[in-house]
């Protein structure tokens, strides 16, 4: 790989471009689906191929082909070096990198069992089993269990002369059980939704998961709404349980602190953000008790790898300090405007996507409280938890978000069972609402395998840590 | 990349060839990406890509295994098929199952140009100078947006006799454009959607989107509460989409997730609504057939306000004993069977009228970040985009911040007493978007708008 790397290289500088690199990536997915009584999805899906950056003459382009060889590299180098020149008929100034020492070197996540090795009939048989045992009312009108299994090789060159590999093996896993009766419908899901829980881990994160043992406690709580009252509406204070929090870091502080969405360059189609460049080191985004980073070297995040798709090592970034907006997730496109180095932001969805600024492990750092403590400490409120559903603005300001489930708080204890529960708010008064974070015993790893950005369309695997936090008079019950 | 029919078709039929199973499915996807990103009034982005992707299903009894590759060489198809039967051979017996589908012929529809086939990155860059142009001669504008020329070439072959092919390009145009003053900002969106690039009116699309932004500076803030609307196509579509995607499609229907399940035949929204599929129809973008080579048939979703029908897949045909309309998605698919050529039956106003019509009212471009809270209910929040305005007296009053409606959909329907003459297509971003929903302009009278924000 190693030589080819080099050839593209090689051949893109050939061709008339400044600077050049290029990644050869490997990728393998592998996914099963319950539903009810028969495993409705069992598929194995490998790509790989390359894709070249040139950038000639300040002005960028990019070709990737799935045909791996000499030839092929050659003509897209070609290709590459032509759409960058073509470029540079709309452009201004000319596109500056920031930085980078060249380096060597070699990146390969922790595993203890890789799950192509675990034989499909146990596989089956887990999520046969956890199926199962959610079978516990007759209004339980869908059983669901998955589990996905993600592995990518990957190589980066320069024509700085970096040459780097990487091979990232990741683990997911969750069930859902949806109950229906007289036209109402409620889900709920483990150990979270949209598939459940993500790792850079084995297959023994899987089995950490315990679907089968908490199978029976999901399906019970969804059975319960069905007969819970239904979430008031107005003014209240919430603790939202860490689940749905990590959603919220995702929306409200992940994606408005991606440089790309602030310099405008996603204006047309995700958006761009409130958190504009004079507002560095200065706005009040939150309370003392918000402290947010964006850090790439958490062990087991799904945003947790050795380099970047520019070549830049992993590295953890203050995003939030005491309530501050103190710094962005950039590239080196972007942070050379600030005078700064890249943050490591930088991912591509597999080899023929170019690299975008995307989250990495986007985590609100742990507070001091204790969660049993919290609710002591509330006289009238609402618990809520796990993410149902979530919409936000195209500046990422105002937001409203509905949970599967949530508790009634009742002078400091939790009370009575709440359906359709939902809030909504402005970012910034909403984060500076927010007066305790609960401490590191509480602090979980999310995993988020499905975030949408970018022309073409990219998806990326981005992890969050958060415990639960509590945040005053927000309006409630809004559907 | 893209192949020709022969090529594709042999391709296929080699999975077919080697394969033991007692039914085997193969389906190859070849697709040249051209997209030219502008922001800023610069071109920022400017991507190629080529791949080739090949999906094989094997059945043995009711045992299914799916292995999905970018290698076509022949060892990489032994291996993939293997891999494939294995995994099959794993399964235990999905009792829903029933076969994969015989199919039958589909018809020829217009769906290629060669002028987008052969567009070339410095046409595209010409294109977005233009764009830039047009947006810039009103001073301090600024251009972002999207240009672009994709091939896309399709074959599937089953042993139950069906073969496919078919070769489809899309062109599209995004512009937004941003006009700044005193730090305040107005934003305008259009966009267009044709099968042949050059019949893309980038000067035309990027005159409304900066018309609409130099209008909609100094926004005024609205109190949320029900308004009537009036929707541009835009947000017409992108309701239309939220129903294929939550109510349309026989999956949802069948699990109990879809509004219509239990209520076809029954009225769910005003009798001026009718809503259709049909992949087949030259507007937007067209394909004969599905993922499983079926092909695609009209199905009739709502008529004067009736809950009518839903698009399935074999599977989901399987289980309630009758054919496929032809709305497979390629495997793996958890959504299930979509309608992505929905169309609106338009009416006999024009946004002029519906304007004229309204008392105090919202009229929206467009709808952004839009998803079901409940989707049973086919409740559905989101924002406006792209430019929001105030409508008093029969006249747009000026511009006004963006809103978050929170909204069940059927009810919005029920609501719906204007509907334009003329419908346009727009895309539906699904499935390598190969799909478009073509809608006309739409006013409602009763609107829930539940927050607002500061742009």
């Amino acid at each position: 790989m190693k030589d080819l790397c080099y050839l593209a290289v090689e051949a893109t500088l050939n061709t008339g471009a400044a600077y050049a690199d290029v990644r050869i990536v490997e990728r393998r997915v592998s996914s099963v689906l319950v539903k009810n009584e028969n495993v409705e999805s069992l598929t194995d899906s490998a790509s790989s191929g390359f894709g070249i950056r040139a950038l000639v003459d300040g002005a960028w382009g990019f070709s990737s082909s799935s045909l791996i060889g000499k030839q092929e590299m050659k003509r897209v180098a070609e290709e590459a070096t032509r759409i960058a020149r073509a470029s540079g008929r709309v452009k201004r100034g000319e596109v500056e990198l920031s930085q980078l020492t060249s380096r060597e070197g070699s990146y390969r996540s922790e595993w203890k069992v890789d799950p192509w090795q675990v034989p499909l009939e146990e596989k089956i048989s887990l999520l046969m089993d956890a199926q199962r045992a959610m079978e516990v009312d007759e209004s339980i009108k869908l059983r669901t269990a998955n589990l996905q299994a993600f592995r990518e090789r990957w190589f980066f060159s320069s024509s700085e002369g970096s040459f780097l590999e990487q091979d990232i093996l990741q683990t997911g896993a969750g069930t859902e059980v949806l109950v229906l009766r007289g036209g109402e419908v409620h889900r709920r899901s483990y150990p979270a939704p949209f598939g459940g829980n993500f790792r850079t881990a084995g297959w023994e994160f899987i089995e950490s998961l315990d679907l089968v043992g908490n199978a029976e406690k999901t399906a019970r709580q969804a059975v319960a709404l069905l007969d819970a009252k239904r979430c008031p509406g107005g003014k209240a204070d919430i603790i939202l349980g860490t689940n749905q929090l990590a959603l919220q870091v995702h929306e409200s502080c992940g994606h408005p602190t991606e440089l790309d969405r602030v310099l405008g360059t996603e204006a047309s189609y995700a958006g761009t953000s409130f958190l504009s460049p004079e507002k560095l080191g200065s706005f009040p985004y939150g309370s003392e008790s918000v402290n947010i980073v964006a850090d790439a070297t958490l062990d087991g995040g799904l945003g947790t790898f050795g380099y970047d798709d520019e070549g830049v090592p992993a590295q953890r970034v203050d995003l939030v300090r005491k309530g501050v907006f103190t710094g962005y997730q950039s590239s080196r496109e972007t942070s050379v405007l600030f005078g700064q180095e890249s943050s490591g932001n930088m991912r591509a969805d597999g080899w023929s996507r170019i690299p975008l600024i995307r989250m990495t492990n986007i985590n609100l750092l742990p507070g001091d409280w204790d969660l049993d403590e919290l609710v002591s400490d509330t006289k009238e409120g609402i618990y809520m938890e796990t993410n149902k559903s979530w919409s936000i603005d195209d500046l990422r300001l105002n937001f409203q978000f509905a949970t599967e489930i949530a508790w009634e708080i009742k002078d400091g204890e939790l009370g009575d069972l709440l359906k359709y529960p939902g809030y909504t708010g402005i970012t910034y008064d909403f984060w500076r609402s927010c007066d305790a974070v609960c401490d590191e015993g509480h602090w979980t790893l999310w995993g988020i395998p499905n975030c949408g950005k970018g022309q073409p369309g990219q998806v990326a695997r981005v992890g969050h840590a958060t415990s639960p936090g509590r945040f005053r008079g927000v309006r409630v019950g809004v559907a | 990349m893209p192949m020709d029919r022969s090529e594709a078709i042999s391709l296929v039929e080699s999975v077919l060839d080697l394969s033991q199973a007692d039914q085997t499915e193969a389906v190859l996807i070849g697709t040249n990406t051209a997209l030219t990103r502008y922001a800023n009034s610069v071109i920022h982005q400017n991507v190629a890509t080529t791949n080739r992707e090949l999906i094989i299903r094997l059945v043995y009894g009711r045992q299914l295994g799916v292995v999905r590759t970018n290698s076509t060489d022949r060892a990489a198809i032994e291996e993939a098929v293997g891999r494939a039967a294995k995994m099959a051979k794993a399964q235990r017996p999905n009792k829903d199952f029933v076969s994969l589908p015989r199919g039958g012929r589909p018809k020829e529809v217009p769906n290629f140009s060669s002028n987008t086939q052969d567009s070339t990155p410095e046409e595209r860059a010409e294109a977005v100078k233009d764009i830039v142009s047009v947006v810039s001669a009103l001073r301090g504008e600024k251009a972002f947006g999207s240009l672009e020329a994709t091939v896309i070439s399709f074959a599937v072959a089953n042993s139950l006799g069906i073969r496919a092919y078919d070769e489809m390009t899309v062109g599209h145009l995004a512009v937004t454009a941003i006009r700044e003053r005193d730090g305040e900002k107005g934003y305008g969106w259009s966009e267009d959607l044709n099968v042949d690039i050059l019949k893309i009116d980038h000067r035309g699309t990027a005159q409304k989107a900066a018309e609409k932004a130099a209008r909609s500076l100094g926004a005024k803030t609205m109190e949320p509460g029900e308004y009537e609307v009036i929707l541009e196509g835009y947000a017409v579509a992108d309701m239309v989409q939220s129903l294929s995607y939550i109510t349309f499609g026989a999956l949802a229907y069948q699990e109990g997730r879809s509004y219509v399940t239990g209520r076809l035949g029954q009225r769910v929204t005003g009798d001026s609504i009718t809503l259709w599929d049909d992949g087949t129809r030259p507007e937007g973008l067209p394909l004969a057939f599905d993922a499983e080579g079926v092909p695609k048939e009209k199905v009739l979703l709502l008529e004067d306000g009736i809950a009518k029908g839903v698009v399935y897949d074999s599977y989901t045909a399987g289980r309630e004993g009758r054919q496929s309309t032809g709305h497979a998605l390629p495997l793996p698919d958890p959504t299930g069977p979509l309608a992505l050529n929905a169309f609106l039956k338009t009416g006999n106003s024009s946004l002029d009228e519906m304007v004229a019509e309204t008392k105090r009212g919202i009229y929206v471009t467009r709808f952004h970040y839009t998803n079901a809270i409940d989707a049973p209910k086919a409740l559905i929040t989101g924002m406006t985009r792209g430019g929001t305005f105030l409508i008093e007296d029969g006249e747009i009053a000026g511009p006004v911040k963006n809103l978050r409606f929170t909204q069940g959909l059927m009810e919005a329907f029920s609501e719906a007493s204007l509907i334009g003459r003329k419908s346009k297509s727009y895309r539906f971003s699904s499935w390598l978007g190969v799909g478009a929903t073509t809608v006309p302009d739409v006013k409602i009278d009763a609107f829930r708008f539940t927050g607002t924000t500061e742009f």
